[in-house]
């Protein structure tokens, strides 16, 4: 099975995630994953019940961020996640991913201009804390 | 006054949208599937366009699937939701602990899957 992401930013890096369940027998089955560079792959290997998040069984001591696979889209915004058989069939319970940052509502600004902010705001403190006094 | 909480508001909204990600999530299974709030069930191969991302929002991402060697692909209506014994035995984790993933969404997920037939 073959399920292709588009309309992705060229180049762009995003989090991916390909989703693994089975209920019977146990899951083995491979994943490959494609983008502008050299294909990632991995295996889903495991008992049954087994929930993949990528390449290994989710936990929740875990957050979901910390089994991404970072990968690169394709220079035509395309990334594309393949399950494929081993001597188990494949299956898929979904595929996601993210992009970081997202898109803000208002323009967020460098770090720099956050110090500044910072120090702005802190300035505006120490001033009306003085004209409450 | 006014002013300073207002530039800290939006301070810490910058902050917030500058570490944020935005999710896109497709869950596969048959119509009326239940499925994670704002993740796009899929009943069958093909193509979803503008996919909405975690918060709701329409995103340009679309998602086609197709069917890869051995078809056909089928989909199919496993258990979605179990009690909580099973839930522990089946994941071993507890009830409490999918919640700390917040991932109600793994037994919903579980309940829609995108199998190959043998």
């Amino acid at each position: 099975m073959l399920a292709q992401f588009s309309g992705l930013t060229p180049s762009g890096t995003y989090s991916v995630y390909a989703i693994g369940l089975r209920f019977e027998n146990g899951i083995n089955q491979s994943v490959t994953i494609t983008g502008a560079g050299a294909p990632v792959a991995f295996s889903q290997i495991g008992p049954v019940f087994s929930l993949f998040f990528n390449g290994s069984i989710g936990s929740s001591s875990q957050t979901l961020e910390s089994y991404a696979v970072p990968i690169q889209a394709s220079g035509s915004g395309t990334i594309s996640i393949q399950f494929a058989s081993g001597p188990q069939r494949y299956t898929a319970a979904g595929v996601a991913l993210s992009f970081t940052p997202s898109i803000p509502a208002t323009p967020v600004p460098g770090s720099l201009g956050l110090a500044l902010i910072g120090l702005a705001t802190a300035g505006l403190f120490y001033f009306a804390r003085r004209r409450l006094l | 006054m006014h002013t300073v909480r207002g530039l800290i508001v939006w301070f810490a909204a910058s902050i917030a949208a500058a570490s944020g990600a935005t999710l896109v999530g497709v869950n596969f299974g048959p119509s009326g599937s239940p499925s994670p709030t704002n993740w796009t069930l899929m009943t069958a191969p093909g193509t979803v366009n503008n996919l909405i991302d975690s918060t709701g929002a329409p995103t340009t991402v679309s998602l086609t699937v197709s069917s890869m060697s051995p078809p056909p692909d089928t989909f199919s209506g496993t258990p979605g939701r179990r009690n909580n014994s099973q839930r522990r035995a089946d994941t071993g984790q507890s009830a409490v602990e999918l919640q700390q993933l917040q991932w109600n969404a793994t037994e919903q997920l579980a309940g829609a899957i995108l199998r190959s037939d043998p």
